[in-house]
């Protein structure tokens, strides 16, 4: 098959030495690590202690995970005399090829981290070439970013030790597989912490992160099909489960005011059905929409026992990649669908949430809200928004982000859109013009596009982002219209679909 | 926090379950709390925190038991969730030799930091072996010779077919029930979960 | 760190290799047949060829769909695999220099104007053109018994001079349609055209085939499209160009007693010469009954311009030149003032302020259009880039099936672009008028479908 060695002459001589940019990597990340510490100080002082046997901590563990050499090494000697036989068959298996989306982790040095399709193990010469392109072209201090071919593109990213590599058989923009493989490697730097990810490879360059991941690969196939089929995240927004705003308040005031008094509660994020129903931050922090829906993956992507409670350690990247802070995820109650995360920077408190959590509960139901919250879950979304009521019958589908909010709004998909083809199909035709917008030079505020299918209009404004799917013989201006008088009603109904005030903790 | 007066005659123990990763923890906890059982799991991520009472006569044990997760990337955190156990099952799948090997490792962990904590060795999977889907991996000899090493009551179960899990649970109970009654219980005991280290936030 | 200096876009390696060759230790770079720039150090070129055959093997784990193109930081690689085993490529260094127009601060590599489908097109240009003169790279070597280095000879005399006259930076959607200008005529003065090349061919058995061209549009083509538009582009931007200027330069230098007849664009120079060296090019058409060489002789009368394809087993001779120039002169000329008269009946369009455009029919590969001739600048070379894209767009569209498309997109300078798709018929137009509302948008589109392509139906 593909011997890298036999057609890159010099390939050979890079696996052993370290390429001259990754000193200027670690630089950087000791500069996040200072940055990081202060942000923990400012934050409260008297836990500062913690944060450092937690730092220590980390540091022993590393230790311990890479002193095992001889151990490691004859694992992969078994590995690569057992599995090479079989690989073949992986590579020509016409379920492989056919597969529509690749995605593959690989570290700087060629060990597989992570196949979406097919084990790792099997595939191992197929990431020992990529690990060779990628770095036979910084040996020519250049960076590898794209590779076409026919319907099909292949982008790299190298994040540090981490190289990241999607195919796609679709014609995916490229940006919307950046995307796909920044939310990847969030995913790791989330499970591991990015200092853990980098002190790792500065002491062994060979190490086998799979030994770390064992058990987060369900985490990044949710994470995947949880990015394809819903475009808030590579819109970038959140989105929230509709609510009338004085019951959405009545339930944060009633998280706010029971967890006020907790000292290093960063976040209190009540979720339901990969969305948001309330929100609450500490001043001068904020919930990135990346972060949130890292936080929606893992709900969802974790099996959960409704009276069940878990301390879990989740690095939010954006927040802080250096550390972790500590959920205490549970759900409101037996016959709830809601899931309370409690997130805090110490790691002791875990009762201390917990007596919050059950006071929380307590009051939820006292008021009456966990049958409101219960109510709205029990609502198909396909009743949140009829385009039809609001007189826009014309428009089939549409998504609306509030830039100020990041907040996203869409559409239930009605027929045509009904069926995973036709869905996925609209989808992508969305992620491709809407990458378009920004990817043009100059960028593009207004877009009609019309085909046999359908027009697609997207337009980009001040203030809010739209993507929307008319019927195919609709004017333009009818449709400019159409959109301008769904805008309308939405900014009107705001608050009810969107958070656009988050209470400090 | 559990530190309400009602509850007189309560009695809270906070047990931990360790183990390989895939040795069968979570089904095992799931099994003695919600008498259920799942044939395909999800990794654990971080720990999960459930409480279950045991009866003896009138008066009763809490069980406050901490189902962590056995893969290595959590291995620094563990300490804080074993932190204070009275108790921690270590469990190990008897079909696969190398969980057993983690076991030892968690053995002596366990016993270096928390040399009051007692140990309980659990095989799991028992159904697979008697079955006949999988050899098992470790010579049971082999198991009882290092658990009187260690002073470890072991037990084989099965988490599928319920199989000595209350039998396990119950030894635990049992066990920690003498040495709670050995001593008489001062408040700060009792509250075996409490964070040694809470100086701030308790203003009540 | 010194600071890295503006840099524009330019050719960095251009090479070709089969991928049969060169299995032997030690003699590698036999599969290199051609590589630029030639002072390359062989080590390098090495490396080249094999991350090219790297990338290659590495896509095809993938999909069958032969490898376009791979994009890095700093350079952009375009492959074709002209004929099965042949390779080539294209490395091009991205330009460099600030962000955007506004912001002068923050230089980076410019990655998002290369356009990779101007450059694929760009190279398929390469090997047709290659080919027009060359023939079939495999034929070549087959007619050696698979030795290389006449082709290797050959790929080195074409490309040289070929290279040399690429013009990178100013390639843009024309490239990539690749199509052919046509002169619009009434019926009548069309008929008077193709009598005309009948009775020439009728007159010279020895005449194959035969294109007429009017001042750099297309009047009548005996050949397949795909064969039309590398003559036609090998003659309207190679050929007659330097003629002009070989012509030009002659007559300031000789005095006007020259004997030089400058009506052979390739041929003798002079018919009265007693020794006589044959100067006519050969070239290889590959969609005519018989593939095969033949001799190119170009004919220039005023504007008219007439090639002549005569099989190259034919010797010519002085005599044939004779007898064309003497059958040809008057003819051409009464038809040239011909067409030249019926071309001022014509008003043309009165021209849209502000606008340029460009039309493309994909099965008889005409072109039109009104892009280059305007006055351009960073800001409308960045909205002529944008209609590559959006080409790109409307063929994909195709590919999925829908028979008509159309799109109208404005940019955050307040342009509009609008691109239209019906039945294998492309319109592009770019409105640099600011500030224009979606209906006087509608109302310019629908001006200038009518004055300028009349008799071509978009439905809307």
């Amino acid at each position: 098959m593909c011997d890298a060695n036999s057609v890159l002459p010099d390939s050979k001589s890079d696996q052993g030495t370290e390429p001259s940019g990754e000193s200027k990597n670690q630089d950087v990340s000791k500069e996040d690590d200072e940055e990081d510490a202060v942000q923990h100080k400012s934050l409260h002082s008297s836990c500062s202690t913690i944060v450092d046997e937690a730092e220590q901590n980390d540091v022993v563990n590393v230790d311990m995970m890479t002193s095992d050499l001889p151990r490691d090494l004859e694992n992969d000697f078994v590995a690569a005399t057992t599995e090479l036989e079989n690989e073949d068959s992986v590579l020509d298996s016409e379920e492989w090829k056919a597969k529509e989306k690749h995605i593959f982790i690989l570290s700087s040095s060629g060990k597989p981290v992570y196949s979406r399709h097919g084990s790792e193990d099997k595939l191992v010469t197929l990431f020992g070439v990529m690990q060779a392109l990628v770095s036979f072209v910084q040996d020519s201090d250049d960076t590898l970013e794209s590779i076409h071919f026919g319907n099909n593109v292949i982008v790299f990213q190298i994040r540090g030790p981490i190289v990241l590599v999607a195919v796609s058989k679709k014609n995916d923009s490229v940006l919307f597989l950046r995307n796909m493989l920044e939310y990847v490697y969030n995913q790791v730097v989330s499970v591991l912490t990015l200092r853990q990810v980098t002190t790792i490879f500065e002491r062994r360059r060979n190490y086998d992160l799979r030994r770390l991941l064992t058990g987060s690969e369900r985490l990044i196939d949710h994470l995947l099909t949880f990015y394809e089929t819903e475009p808030s995240l590579f819109m970038n927004g959140l989105a929230c489960i509709p609510m009338p705003s004085p019951q959405r308040e009545a339930i944060s005031s009633v998280i706010v005011s029971t967890c006020s008094k907790i000292k290093n509660l960063v976040f209190a994020v009540l979720v339901a059905n990969n969305r948001l129903i309330a929100l609450a931050r500490k001043r001068k922090y904020s919930m990135c929409p990346s972060d949130l829906h890292l936080i929606l993956n893992m709900v969802a992507a974790s099996e959960s026992f409704k009276t069940a409670e878990s301390w879990t350690p989740i690095c939010l990247p954006q927040f802080n990649a250096n550390g972790f802070l500590h959920g205490h995820v549970s759900y409101l109650t037996e016959d709830c669908d809601a899931c309370l995360l409690l997130l805090t920077v110490d790691q002791d408190i875990f009762f201390q949430l917990s007596e919050a959590k059950k006071k929380i509960t307590e009051k939820l139901t006292k008021n009456n809200l966990v049958s409101v919250i219960n109510d709205v879950l029990k609502k198909p979304p396909s009743s949140w928004v009829s385009l039809h009521y609001i007189g826009v019958s014309k428009i089939r589908h549409f998504i609306y982000k509030c830039k100020k909010s990041q907040n996203i709004l869409s559409s239930p998909l009605t027929p045509p859109y009904d069926t995973t083809d036709e869905s996925r199909k609209l989808f992508t035709k969305y992620q491709n013009l809407y990458s378009k917008m920004f990817e043009s030079n100059p960028q593009l505020q207004v877009l009609f596009q019309e085909s046999d299918e359908e027009r697609v209009v997207c337009l980009i404004g001040e203030k809010f982002e739209v993507l929307a799917a008319l019927e195919p013989v609709i004017k333009k201006q009818s449709a400019l219209d159409l959109i301008n008088k769904l805008c309308q009603w939405i900014q009107k109904e705001e608050d009810r679909f969107f958070i656009t005030n988050v209470p400090y903790l | 926090m559990a530190r309400d007066s009602s509850s007189k005659k309560r009695v809270d123990a906070k047990i931990v379950i360790v183990g390989s990763s895939g040795a069968g923890k979570t089904a095992l906890m799931e099994r003695f709390v919600y008498s259920k059982f799942t044939q395909v799991r999800v990794q654990t991520i971080g720990a999960t925190y459930v409480s279950k009472e045991v009866f003896r006569g009138k008066e009763s044990i809490h069980l406050s038991i901490w189902d962590t997760a056995g893969t290595e990337r959590y291995r620094s955190m563990m300490k804080q969730y074993y932190r204070n156990a009275k108790g921690a099952i270590i469990c190990y799948d008897i079909t696969d030799k190398h969980s057993w090997d983690a076991l030892r490792s968690w053995a002596t962990e366990i016993r270096g930091n928390e040399p009051d904590c007692r140990l309980f060795i659990c095989g799991t999977k028992k159904d697979i072996v008697d079955e006949g889907y999988a050899p098992p991996g470790v010579h049971s000899d082999c198991v009882k010779f290092y658990a009187e090493g260690l002073q470890a009551p072991s037990i084989v179960s099965s988490s599928k077919t319920g199989e000595n899990v209350d039998a396990l649970f119950s030894m635990v109970a049992d066990e920690l029930w003498e040495e709670v009654h050995q001593k008489p219980l001062k408040k700060d005991v009792v509250s075996l979960d409490k964070p040694v280290r809470r100086n701030c936030c308790y203003s009540a | 760190m010194a600071q890295k200096q503006p840099s524009k876009l330019s050719l960095r390696n251009f090479f070709v290799y089969n991928v049969n060759y060169g299995d032997t230790e030690g003699k590698e770079e036999e599969k290199i047949l051609f590589f630029h720039p030639r002072e390359t150090n062989i080590d390098v070129q090495m490396r080249e060829v094999g991350l090219s055959e790297a990338i290659v093997k590495f896509t095809e784990n993938f999909d069958e769909a032969p490898c376009d193109a791979l994009h890095s930081q700093k350079t952009r690689k375009l492959f074709l695999q002209p004929e099965k085993d042949f390779w080539m490529i294209m490395t091009l260094n991205v330009p460099y220099g600030p962000k955007s127009t506004e912001v002068m601060e923050g230089s980076d590599y410019l990655g998002h104007e290369v356009e990779t489908d101007v450059y694929r097109s760009v190279l398929t240009q390469a090997y047709s053109t290659a080919r027009l003169f060359v023939g079939p790279f495999q034929a070549v070597l087959d007619s050696q018994n698979g030795d290389t280095a006449l082709l290797v000879k050959k790929l080195d005399h074409f490309f040289k001079r070929y290279l040399l006259g690429l013009r990178l930076r100013d390639c843009d959607i024309l490239t990539v349609f690749d199509g052919i200008q046509f002169l619009p005529l009434d019926k009548t003065t069309f008929l008077r055209c193709q009598c005309f090349v009948n009775l020439v061919e009728a007159s010279f058995p020895l005449v194959a085939h035969s294109v007429l061209i009017y001042n750099n549009s297309l009047v009548w083509s005996g050949l397949n499209p795909d064969d039309a538009k590398v003559v036609f582009r090998y003659v309207s931007s190679n050929l007659l160009p330097s003629h002009l200027k070989a012509n030009y330069l002659a007559h300031r230098t000789t005095s006007n007693n020259s004997p030089r007849i400058a009506r052979f664009v390739t041929g003798p120079d002079c018919l009265i010469d007693l020794v006589y060296s044959d100067k006519t090019p050969k070239v290889y058409l590959g969609n005519v009954t018989q593939p095969s060489f033949f001799h190119l002789i170009v004919y220039k009368v005023v504007d008219l311009v007439l090639c002549l394809f005569v099989p190259s087993k034919e010797t010519l001779k002085l005599e044939l030149y004779r007898q064309l120039d003497a059958f040809l002169h008057t003819r051409m000329t009464e038809l040239d003032v011909e067409i030249n008269s019926y071309r001022k009946t014509v008003n043309d369009p009165p021209e849209a302020p502000d606008t340029r455009w460009v039309y493309f029919n994909t099965t008889n590969l005409a072109t039109k259009d009104m892009l280059r001739d305007k006055k351009k600048g960073p800001q409308s070379d960045a909205l002529v880039r944008a209609l590559v894209k959006l080409h790109q767009n409307h063929v994909r569209l195709m590919k999925e099936g829908n028979s008509s498309s159309e799109t109208y997109l404005r940019t955050s300078t307040d342009h509009w672009i609008i691109g239209r798709m019906s039945n294998f018929r492309q319109f592009y137009i770019l409105i640099e008028k600011k500030k224009l509302s979606l209906h006087e948008v509608d109302d310019a589109v629908k001006k200038l479908s009518e004055t300028q392509l009349r008799g071509i139906f978009f439905p809307t």
